[in-house]
């Protein structure tokens, strides 16, 4: 099946088997191994891109599913060269460890921020509960967007 | 068929059921199907996506009732104005249901389809006694309700080649909360939970309620002792200690012989306590 798309802000067509997964789509078809693979089962967010402005588990997905959709992924945050004002504030607060969860959880940071730039405490960790972390303990990642709210993302 | 088929119109939707097989599967959200498919080695199956269908996604209210499409997600319906104003225990479960990246994606047709005993929309929907559209793919619609759709055990009386299309709840002046306890706070499956529907008179005297518990048997069963229990009780007057009897017994009635009731008694005891407290707001 013929699917259209715009990927990180490129329009592009693909002739795809849409009955894979859309993680499977976009790592394997289109080499964006930035979205990884962790519980498979919409649990840990490791696999979180953000499709038509929201987060979502790529694991769960189908790719036929999202034809004529908008779709982000960490590999899409960077300009020019520049990493994004979140992943230098992830760089910045130590809020990386591993390193596996971090795209899917500046991507969830970045869906939140994208509708509602001036996050609470409560509504940050509200955004990211869907993304388990096992080595910072979370609050880093919460000041590093603390860190951010009200400046341009 | 194709192995992948997006109907837009509900004309595509018929022609596509008209040719699903025991191998078709329909996708929504996909938060629950394609796990099963996991859980159960699945991998040769063709799919209906009803996520481009726009008719499924629509909230509609008339001076009667308030229809809800099936592929509304759990995040319209926390954002949805009219819920908000008639149906606050439906607002309540969709707020707690997963996280925010399945709160994106799962849809109400989903959870009632999928017939989890841990479903947390259906003791809400249970309690205000929702009636189902569903359509078959000759195109004729039929009104169940959702007591008969859900079996229980993932199991539910829709025929191989029929869909829902709309969830309808009648309009009312009701109170409603709904809470839930897992194994952690958030993200978490249902152990137990409750849905209260109730009507106060000026005193704030319960003159009318409807209790219904989840994830103690196949599907939501009505609380009829905690139910007598809060009757003729001002909301602001009922303290834990009223309760707990009647709570202990509607538990040991239903599960008489599993384990996890002693759990399950002290569970339920804070969950009305809890609901209690949302209904004073």
């Amino acid at each position: 099946m013929i699917i259209e798309l715009t990927i990180n802000g490129k329009k592009i067509n693909v002739d795809i088997d849409a009955t894979k997964r859309l993680i499977d789509f976009l790592r394997d078809d289109l080499d964006l191994t930035g979205v990884k693979e962790g519980c498979s089962e919409g649990e840990c967010g490791a696999c979180t891109v953000i499709l038509d402005g929201e987060a979502v588990t790529s694991c769960t997905i189908l790719a036929g599913q999202v034809n004529g959709c908008e779709i982000i992924t960490i590999e899409g945050l960077e300009e020019n060269g520049e990493l994004d004002i979140i992943q230098k504030s992830f760089i910045e607060n130590g809020a990386i460890q591993c390193g596996f969860c971090t795209p899917g959880m500046i991507l969830s940071c970045k869906a939140l921020l994208l509708k509602n730039p001036n996050p609470t405490e409560d509504e940050i960790k509200r955004a990211i509960e869907g993304n388990l972390c096992r080595c910072t303990g979370y609050n880093k990642i919460v000041k590093a967007v603390k860190d951010i709210v009200g400046k341009e993302v | 068929m194709q192995n992948f088929i997006s109907p837009k119109t509900i004309e595509e939707l018929c022609e596509a059921l008209k040719q699903k097989d025991k191998n078709t599967y329909l996708i929504a959200g996909g938060t629950d199907l394609i796990i099963h498919f996991n859980k159960k080695g699945i991998f040769d199956y063709k799919i209906i996506d009803l996520t481009k269908l726009e008719e499924l996604k629509e909230i509609n209210e008339n001076d009667e009732e308030i229809s809800i499409g099936s592929g509304v997600t759990m995040k319209e319906i926390e954002n949805s104005p009219i819920i908000n104003k008639y149906i606050s225990a439906l607002v309540d479960s969709a707020y707690n249901l997963g996280s925010q990246q399945i709160r994106n994606k799962a849809t109400i047709g989903g959870n009632v389809a999928n017939s989890s005993q841990s479903g947390d929309t259906l003791p809400v929907l249970f309690a205000y006694d929702a009636n189902i559209e569903i359509i078959n793919s000759l195109g004729t619609r039929r009104i169940d309700k959702i007591d008969n759709v859900v079996e229980g055990l993932e199991k539910n009386n829709l025929n191989y080649d029929e869909i829902i299309t709309k969830i309808i709840i009648k309009k009312s002046t009701s109170k409603s909360a709904f809470s839930k306890v897992g194994s952690r706070k958030a993200v978490t499956i249902s152990k137990i939970n409750c849905c209260a529907k109730i009507n106060m008179n000026e005193e704030m005297v319960i003159v009318d309620s409807t209790i219904y518990l989840g994830a103690v048997g196949p599907k939501p069963i009505r609380a009829k002792l905690i139910e007598e229990r809060l009757l003729n009780k001002s909301i602001n007057s009922i303290l834990s200690k009223d309760i707990q009897e009647a709570v202990y017994s509607q538990i040991e009635n239903a599960i008489p012989n599993r384990s996890s009731k002693h759990y399950k008694k002290a569970a339920a005891e804070g969950l009305v306590e809890e609901i209690v407290n949302k209904l004073r707001r």
